[in-house]
């Protein structure tokens, strides 16, 4: 119970429990309009109707822009938890400390997805005058919902099942050479590396052409990869350190917190090269300036990697 | 153009306070004919303005206004519509009292994004038209009438519209004040403005240059 | 251009600032009161964790009946040999307790001949002129101690009793900075076999044997080793007095916090309340507005923008307040609180730690219910019937 008392643990969960009691009510007035809505009618129930979709949707809106706030403040949370945790170093420690860590992490970055869809939808169906994807956002919230519910779920399940006494692994028994996360598919690191900057001209390539799904399919294997690649290769360069193979310690001060750039870069190149796909199901339409954001987004991505180990090289003359 | 078609506004359907405003309403505006609506308070006039301007939304009927249908738009496209098209003039001016002249005139521009200095440049263009440019950082509760008058007056011009909708615009005003609008209407009617003013001053009886007068009583049209 | 948007919402803040102002008080104070604490906490943790650096990396202790007993210094060269360690010393100190048994003081014992302790002493005291020290019995004492000397009429030296019965007399060289009279201003330090005579410690024992590991990942594995080798000794690693230090202040901060959290849920009913009160005046603005081609989304973006805007201010504000209040004035009053009323060093000045951390709790602490609060009441505002409220 400990933990509960720590002081980003309470206002990550105050804020988490704020922005459920507003998803909540977003949830009740999404219902009734999608019982009720009729956009012909010209009946008062109609027009009340209309008025109370600009609340939910601000809400909406309210809940994302604070959820994109939120996750690196999750990141730092769970960073600050591993001073108080003994065996932890940074916060792949915490975030292994219970089987509820991974799941939780991954769920949110999921719901960040899909609540970064649903503005879009919103977008488009503000420009038409007769509001023509109107259903499609509202049911698609009633699923964002159950997410946020399950994520706000399992955010005081892990909290609080994080025990100050029991030691956890650190990073480097979690990732290392004696780790359990080996690279995949017993690649060699050469190897990896090679997939990596393949899969990220193909994005390119695919969101040039404007293929929704090949782009899809690709941007998934690329965040795979990329994730790989970043804990295996990029990172230690970043940590100058061979052996050093973590995804959240270089979330700290000593690395500048280039963790946080890093990942929003590979998340947000991700994002946008998965979201046409979604688009199009959901409201036959896509975006140009979707693709554009996907290139934008993982070349500065790539170019952040390529970056360290460049000037490593050059400093130093010899690969790690 | 304006055509009203068919148009109804019941106001607290269902209850003990039902309130029939507009029964069946017709009729057709030209481009550029300035035409009176009369009546007297309570006849529906403002009513009608503000379902033009589709600020209000009818129980039942069709309002097209430049080719396009108004009157069930939703509130992004009525919003866009308004600020485009609409220049409205109420009878109590209407001004934000604790903005200066300019800021008041400025008010339907910023939500356009436009830059600053086309902004700037509409608002003096305005302005000159109003003849209040003297005024321009006086505060709005300062002013005397005659030059909320003209800074509302302004404020309706600013965005360009194509039509002016008038709400009683000279009850507020003394007779020299109230000259000195009905002038304003006769300059806009020679630029080119639709215009319709909905009022019970007989001073605008004498004014040639209106094309018709509609008559309302109880919501309904006479003849 | 959004420019002009941030101008005119701006403008209205202002024009309607009598209608903000108490709530932009009673934020101030709000962030105010947590910013106080949050920078006093960080601040005394900051100092104290410096002062806990450069405490050893692992300490032995060997134990006996589950207390600890002078250890055999002969075990130094084993530990010495481990790999990863870098340095081994015994460490001399203990308690010593006044002539009436109603206070004591911690004499350590400083082994001149070590490298490390050398530094460590050159670091605290950089005038020590090591010489002159070791000439005649001397010491270097906190100000606590300092104060019972003066009460007691010593002022140039002390006699010590050794538990023999002994009296040793040792001359005062120095009193400890400030800095560190935090945790140390009942320390004595003095020459190790000094200490040795004066606490009673035989020549081959010390109280307690320190390793440098300079690699941290490296410090729970050589943990084992030094259990595997002796098992009657209990093994201190900084890493985990670290960890408890942490433990503690997180759970005075959590306390605090818990509730602070009440008030602001008790701020944000009341931002509620008060910003559900739309008068017909402001119902007014907004009909304007709307008439003149403003959409319900733009107001909505006016308003949330404008309550945003008070928000930040609040913000601002309120830490700036609370940034004087600890590092300027010293926080008077608060530090008492802190620290305890009793015993608190003259001057006490508090080293400023703020990190981006820092702000971005303080922030999501109270910018998230603010706008959460204001939604509500700005939403209704918006859809306000404009065409009622122009009549």
């Amino acid at each position: 119970m400990n933990i509960f008392l720590s002081n980003q643990v309470l206002i990550f969960l105050f804020s988490e429990t704020v922005l459920y009691l507003l998803a909540l009510i977003a949830f009740v007035g999404t219902l009734q309009i999608l019982k009720l809505w009729d956009f012909q009618a010209t009946t008062p129930r109609q027009y009340a109707l209309e008025k109370r979709a600009f609340l939910i949707v601000t809400m909406i809106q309210l809940i994302l822009w604070f959820k994109i706030l939120l996750l690196p403040y999750f990141a730092y949370t769970i960073d600050k938890l591993s001073l108080l945790i003994p065996g932890a170093m940074c916060g792949a420690g915490v975030i292994a400390a219970n089987p509820y860590g991974n799941p939780l992490l991954l769920l949110k970055i999921l719901l960040l997805f899909g609540i970064g869809i649903w503005l879009i939808v919103d977008r488009e169906d503000q420009k038409a005058p007769d509001y023509p994807f109107f259903k499609t956002k509202f049911r698609f919230y009633l699923l964002l919902f159950v997410l946020l519910t399950t994520e706000y779920i399992l955010d005081i399940v892990y909290f609080s099942h994080i025990s100050t006494s029991d030691v956890v692994q650190c990073c480097s028994a979690i990732f290392g050479i004696s780790g359990s996360n080996r690279i995949p598919f017993n690649l060699n690191t050469t190897s990896l590396v090679a997939i990596f900057y393949l899969l990220y001209l193909l994005t390119v390539l695919l969101a040039l052409q404007r293929r929704p799904w090949l782009l899809f399919i690709v941007s998934l294997l690329f965040l795979y990869f990329g994730y790989q690649s970043v804990v295996h290769f990029f990172g230690t360069y970043i940590y100058q350190l061979p052996t050093h193979k973590c995804p959240f310690c270089m979330l700290q001060k000593e690395y500048w917190y280039v963790g946080y750039l890093l990942w929003s870069l590979l998340f947000g190149g991700v994002f946008f090269g998965i979201a046409n796909a979604a688009l199009s199901v959901m409201i036959h339409k896509t975006s140009l300036r979707l693709y554009r954001l996907a290139i934008l987004f993982n070349t500065f991505f790539v170019i952040l990697c390529t970056a360290y180990v460049l000037f490593y090289l050059i400093q130093n003359g010899v690969w790690l | 153009m304006i055509e009203v078609k068919n148009l109804t506004k019941i106001f607290n359907e269902g209850s003990e306070a039902t309130f029939h405003a507009l029964k069946n309403i017709s009729f057709t505006i030209r481009d550029n004919e300035l035409v009176l609506l009369k009546g007297v308070s309570g006849s529906g006039k403002s009513t009608l303005l503000a379902i033009i301007a589709s600020l209000l939304k009818p129980s039942s009927g069709d309002v097209v206004v430049e080719g396009r249908h108004v009157a069930k738009l939703p509130d992004l496209h009525a919003s866009k519509f308004r600020a485009t098209t609409i220049g409205f003039i109420f009878q109590s001016f209407n001004l934000l009292d604790h903005l200066s002249v300019s800021e008041n005139i400025a008010v339907p521009l910023i939500p356009m994004k436009l830059p600053k200095t086309e902004l700037i440049r509409r608002v003096e263009h305005a302005m000159e038209l109003a003849n209040i440019s003297h005024k321009r950082d006086t505060t709005a509760k300062n002013l005397s009438g005659g030059e909320k008058q003209r800074c509302a007056i302004a404020r309706a011009l600013v965005n360009t519209p194509k039509v002016i909708l008038c709400d009683e615009p000279t009850a507020n005003l003394d007779l020299d004040n109230a000259h000195a609008f009905v002038e304003v209407i006769r300059r806009l009617k020679q630029e080119g403005y639709t215009i319709l003013i909905a009022t019970h001053d007989t001073i605008f009886d004498t004014l040639q240059e209106v094309d018709r007068t509609i008559a309302i009583e109880n919501g309904e049209i006479l003849q | 251009m959004q420019s002009s948007f941030l101008s005119f919402v701006f403008l209205l803040v202002d024009k309607h600032r009598n209608k903000h102002l108490a709530i932009f008080f009673i934020s101030t104070l709000l962030v105010a009161l947590v910013s106080a604490f949050w920078l006093l906490s960080a601040s005394i943790k900051h100092d104290a964790l410096v002062a806990l650096a450069q405490q050893p990396d692992i300490t032995v202790q060997k134990m006996r009946a589950g207390r600890s007993v002078d250890i055999e210094t002969a075990r130094i060269d084993r530990y010495a040999n481990i790999k990863g360690v870098s340095n081994v010393a015994p460490r001399v100190f203990g308690r010593y307790f006044t002539p009436d048994r109603t206070h004591y003081f911690t004499i350590v014992g400083i082994d001149f001949f070590d490298e490390q302790m050398v530094k460590w002493i050159r670091e605290l005291l950089p005038q020590i002129d090591i010489r002159t020290f070791l000439e005649k019995p001397h010491m270097v004492v906190g100000e606590r101690v300092k104060q019972f000397m003066h009460a007691h009429y010593y002022d140039d030296y002390y006699n010590f009793i050794s538990p023999e019965g002994k009296e040793q007399r040792v001359a005062l060289y120095k009193a400890l900075p400030d800095s560190v009279n935090l945790i140390a201003s009942d320390t004595i330090l003095m020459d190790i076999d000094l200490a040795r005579r004066i606490l009673g410690v035989d020549q081959e024992k010390a109280t307690d044997i320190i390793l440098d590991v300079p690699n941290p990942m490296e410090r729970d594995n050589i943990r084992f080793k030094l259990l595997e080798m002796d098992y009657d000794t209990r093994i201190i690693t900084k890493t985990a007095l670290e960890k408890a230090y942490e433990n503690l202040y997180n759970y005075k901060g959590g306390i605090f916090l818990l509730g602070a959290l009440i008030v602001l849920v008790t701020f944000m009913l009341i931002l509620f309340q008060r910003y559900t009160m739309i008068n017909s005046a402001d119902r007014k603005e907004i009909a304007i507005l709307r008439a003149v081609g403003w959409s319900i989304k733009d107001v909505i973006r006016l308003k949330l923008l404008e309550s945003l805007t008070i928000a930040l201010l609040a913000f601002g504000a309120g830490f700036l307040l609370a940034y004087g209040y600890i590092f300027g004035l010293h926080a008077p009053l608060l530090k008492e609180i802190f620290l305890g009323f009793g015993n608190l060093p003259v001057a006490m000045h508090f080293t400023p730690v703020v990190d981006f951390g820092m702000l971005s709790s303080l922030f999501l602490f109270f910018v998230v219910p603010f706008l959460a609060s204001v939604v509500i009441p700005v939403w209704k505002i918006a859809v306000t019937d404009a065409s009622e409220a122009l009549k």
